[in-house]
């Protein structure tokens, strides 16, 4: 038993060592590992497996997800940067894991250095919303209110130096309304904020809202993507209500740690890009889970996207910390 | 009978032989996993969830509600079994549960534990049946200050009520909402009580903490007692497996009190069913003739906890159902597996998905009667296996507790702080401290204290806030008349006491 | 007139809540209290520890008696009550290190020597804690939990543990 098992262990070492010069031109020939740093079941995870199942048709082997949460993703996310580059370990990169878990937490990977960028994949909007019989009919309404009550108004966000919380941060800073910040465990507790009246408004992730905002328990009054939802087309964008250059969204991922094949980076970003530029089932399954299709032109153009995002975060994720502990 | 025709649509639905059998699964994975000790109803789910991706919508969610009911069933076993219990809900099954099983009453706690669950899963399943869009409505009348008056309400009934000693009882809820600061703070991530170890910077897991307290401890306890231990290890006879007719009397009502303290309290995300169980402990040893049967096997202390906790189960779906809103991770991630399957969770979800939503719940019913037919033949197996040597028995233990606490997050210093709680409780116990407050608020303390934060900053610090509101000013009257109702007897009869002759009455 | 221990359980429960008290209670000092607008990390931490002294302090005036009269011990204790006595705390100790030696080994065996050798060890190292087990059932214990270990977690349920070092 021991010696066999000693062989098997030792069988795919030898064809690694060995196949190294090929691997690229081969890939990929066994199953691939998914790394998802947020639980299963989370608006990452689900959008994060919607991709991984037809990717792994398209290459045609399996694509294992491992679920590893903890730390707002960077405990699984310092996972990934230490696997093996191999191109059989990727992992779902964020906007949580790799701008404002990086520049909250101060983990111990670099967003840019530590991992090679194969491509977006989508983007969920964050969702200015209020409770169904709330006075406010708009954005304006509660910029006007705010103004007119400083300090009077409450509103809720999913943790303190969570997206959901620097979204509402930029928010505020954009129109200097002052309300309080009211921090919840969590997505679902701030919706129930709101619809119980607990809190006035809040951004919101889509995925997260959808089902209360499809249903009419909340009112979406704006979003914070460039462009409208197509799943709720009615509703203006932040832009549209006035506030110039406001775009509040958690972006998704794939990536794999320093050291990956170029080659292999290429070949995944090509089929991923493919995939969720042309693919209409891969596109209809993700705004069914609430997240709108994006993908980057090239790996290159990824990285250079992350390293702008990191420069424009720091000075309101700085804001928005200091702000929020005087 | 509108409710019964969308019932009999539900049935319909839940009785296709794939739904059944994913059922089956399910129930049965559940169960056996959830026996292993640590290996909670969370983290079977998030274990078996994967699977279920490839199954059509009904199933899947089919499989995983059965899955969580097999685990909670399984933990009860556990503790019942061997007192090592791995959730807050199945901690109070072993309080009467385990010297039950010492006495060689495990076959009767067992069975009456199954047929409980499946009495309070039924009850809770036609209330949400019946009544879960206005329910869920309610609970949104529960903010932040309603929260935290019920959770000071629950932790003092649970240390005056559970405790054979009030301020001793109170002492160790404190000591628990203190042990459950150690680690970041949600708010501030600011470290505490952490001394610089990276693996408590996400808290004192609560799983380590009650195995440590309650399963090492006793187990020490056992070996340092040596021949002396009582326990039972004799034969037993097919016929005492089963519960006697005053067994079923005595649960009688015990089990509909707490299935409805459990199906009420089980709405309220995250504090609901953990309060749920050990407030329904309190009740009836509050109402009991002779509370002092208490801990040592009495039937209404097992039966209405399991009620409670069974109901709660099933109410707890009540939120994630009709608005979409979680209660607690284990519904998270229901409601995360639901979304997968494209059923987007809310009140639309049951005029435009009636045969997901029926059928869910007439599912949940055959997963119950499942459980109920799977258990009580095991039960037999159990009770043998109890009947091994202690000699044996605990060098397994000792080994299913190390796999289990290095398991959850594959850190040998989890190992180590599970036996640095194992010698607390060891010496807790011989202090006679209960450990049971301890854990109440171990396990509510973060909740506690986010509320707490959260109820200050919307009434801009002004403490009135938690009697200024209807909801949470009951909550607080309820605490402070348990703390009356049990202080000022035992406060005259102190004053007494000291006034009479000699302590020698109070002494021994 | 002199104070004794009427309830040594009490007493000593007593003393351990106030240690724990003053411990949390210093600890804490070094968070920021905050405000009760703005309750910093400090702030329930510090309210807790003092609760806690309060009432360990409480329970300690408890446990006290006041003594009046000439002690009137309850000093039966016979000989072999000591024996007894002595025996139990022996027991004691042997069963606590054998748990704990067991436990610390496994932990720390576990990641590099895999589940067979770190079970077998547990068993074995703990089996000292019951003089009642023999050599040869320690051994079968050992075997029949590593297999079965071996199967439940590593197969059964897919835990990434290692099985041989």
């Amino acid at each position: 038993m021991h010696t066999r098992r000693r062989i098997l262990t030792a069988l795919p070492i030898a064809a690694v060592t060995l196949s190294a010069g090929m691997a690229v031109a081969d890939y990929p020939e066994r199953e691939i590992m998914l790394n998802v740093p947020f639980g299963a079941g989370g608006s990452t995870d689900i959008v994060g497996r919607t991709v991984a199942e037809p990717l792994s048709q398209r290459l045609g082997v399996p694509i294992v997800v491992e679920n590893r949460g903890g730390g707002g993703g960077t405990v699984g996310t310092t996972v990934a940067a230490n696997a093996d580059p191999d191109g059989y370990h990727l992992s779902v990169a964020t906007t949580s894991t790799h701008i404002i878990g990086h520049l909250v937490h101060e983990p111990e990977y670099h967003p840019v250095d530590d991992f090679e960028h194969i491509s977006l994949i989508a983007e969920t909007p964050y969702v200015l919303v209020v409770r169904a019989d709330s006075m406010f009919e708009s954005m304006q309404d509660i910029i006007d209110y705010g103004l007119e009550n400083p300090g009077e108004m409450n509103h809720a966000s999913a943790g303190v130096g969570s997206t959901t919380h620097l979204a509402v941060e930029m928010f505020k800073d954009a129109t200097g309304v002052e309300a309080e910040h009211i921090p919840y465990s969590g997505n679902g507790p701030a919706m129930t904020a709101v619809m119980g009246g607990e809190v006035e408004f809040t951004f919101v992730s889509f995925p997260a809202g959808f089902s209360a905002i499809q249903s009419g328990e909340v009112v979406a009054l704006a979003v914070g993507t460039r462009n409208r939802m197509p799943q709720i087309p009615d509703v203006p964008t932040v832009e549209e209500e006035g506030i110039e250059g406001y775009e509040a969204a958690l972006w998704l991922s794939y990536v794999a740690p320093a050291g990956t094949p170029a080659e292999i980076v290429e070949k995944l970003h090509a089929e991923l890009s493919d995939m969720i530029e042309n693919d209409d089932d891969v596109r209809e399954a993700l705004r069914r889970a609430g997240a709108e299709p994006l993908s980057s032109e090239s790996p290159e153009a990824f990285t250079a996207f992350i390293e702008s995002q990191l420069e424009s975060y720091a000075p309101v994720v700085e804001a928005a910390m200091g702000g929020d502990s005087n | 009978m509108e409710l019964l025709a969308n019932l009999a649509h539900g049935f319909g639905v839940a009785l296709s032989p794939s739904t059944l059998l994913y059922c089956l699964i399910g129930v049965t994975f559940g169960t056996f996993i959830g026996v292993l000790p640590g290996i909670g109803p969370l983290a079977t789910i998030g274990l078996l969830l994967p699977i279920t991706f490839h199954l059509p919508p009904i199933e899947g969610i089919v499989m995983l509600a059965g899955i969580y009911y097999g685990a909670m069933y399984g933990g009860s076993t556990t503790a019942i079994l061997l007192n090592l219990p791995g959730t807050a809900a199945s901690l109070m099954a072993a309080l009467d549960g385990h010297p039950m099983a010492k006495q060689g009453r495990a076959g009767p706690a067992l069975v009456m534990t199954t047929l409980v669950s499946f009495f309070s899963a039924c009850v809770a399943i036609l209330l949400i049946a019946a009544f879960a869009p206005p329910l869920a409505r309610f609970a949104l009348n529960f903010g932040s200050p309603e929260y935290f008056s019920l959770m000071v309400m629950g932790l003092i009934a649970a240390s005056v009520l559970v405790s054979g000693s009030i301020i001793k009882g109170l002492a160790m809820m404190v000591f628990g909402l203190l042990m459950g600061m150690v680690g970041l703070d949600l708010t501030t991530g600011a470290p505490r009580y952490t001394f610089g170890v990276a693996s408590l910077y996400e808290g004192l897991s609560f799983v380590i903490v009650i195995i440590g307290l309650f399963g090492l401890a006793e187990v020490i306890n056992n070996l340092a007692l040596g021949e002396r231990r009582q326990s039972f290890t004799g034969r037993v006879p097919w016929r005492d497996l089963i519960p006697t007719r005053k067994d079923l009397k005595d649960a009688r009502f015990s089990t509909l009190r707490g299935t409805l303290l459990g199906a009420a309290l089980g709405i309220l995300p995250g504090a609901g069913p953990a309060i749920s169980t050990f407030a329904a402990y309190a009740l009836e040893k509050r109402v009991a003739k002779d509370p002092s049967r208490f801990g040592k096997g009495a039937m209404e202390g097992l039966t209405a906890p399991e009620a409670a906790n069974n109901a709660a189960a099933q109410t707890s779906f009540i939120p994630t159902l009709s608005l979409g809103i979680p209660g607690d991770a284990t519904m998270a991630i229901m409601l995360g597996a639901m979304l997968i399957h494209g059923l987007v969770p809310g009140p639309q979800i049951v005029t435009e998905n009636p045969d997901f939503f029926w059928g869910l719940i007439a599912s949940f019913w055959i997963g119950n009667l499942f459980l109920l037919i799977l258990n009580l033949p095991l039960v037999g197996i159990w009770v043998k296996m109890l009947s091994m040597p202690y000699s044996w028995m605990f060098p397994a233990i000792l080994s299913f507790i190390g796999i289990g606490m290095y398991s959850l997050h594959l850190d040998s210093f989890d190992v180590y702080l599970t036996v640095g709680f194992g010698l607390l409780g060891f010496l807790l116990l011989k202090l006679r401290c209960e450990a049971a407050p301890l854990l109440l608020g171990l396990v509510l303390a973060p909740l506690l204290e986010d509320n707490l934060r959260r109820s200050l900053l919307l009434s801009r610090g002004d403490p009135m806030i938690f009697i200024e509101r209807p909801i949470s000013l009951f909550f607080v009257m309820l605490g402070a008349g348990f703390l009356l109702l049990v202080a000022v007897p035992s406060v005259l009869r102190w004053f007494r006491s000291r006034r009479g002759p000699a302590p020698d009455g109070a002494g021994k | 007139m002199q104070i004794r221990i009427a309830k040594p359980a009490d007493f000593w429960s007593g003393i351990l809540f106030a240690g724990v008290g003053i411990a949390a209670y210093v600890l804490a000092m070094d968070y920021e209290p905050g405000t009760a607008r703005r309750m910093g990390p400090g702030f329930l931490p510090i309210a807790l520890s003092v609760i806690l002294l309060v009432l360990g302090a409480i329970i300690v005036l408890k446990s006290l008696a006041l003594m009046t009269g000439p002690e009137e011990a309850p000093r039966t204790a016979a000989v072999s009550d000591a024996a007894d006595r002595r025996f139990e705390i022996w027991s004691t100790v042997r069963a606590a290190t054998a748990v704990t030696v067991s436990l610390v080994f496994f932990g720390a065996a576990l990641p590099s020597l895999g589940l067979v050798l770190s079970i077998t060890g547990l068993v074995i190292i703990s089996s000292f804690a019951d003089p009642r087990l023999t050599w040869v059932t320690t051994l079968i214990i050992a075997a029949f939990m590593s297999a079965l270990s071996v199967a439940v977690f590593r197969y059964g349920i897919g835990l990434s543990l290692q099985v041989w070092p």
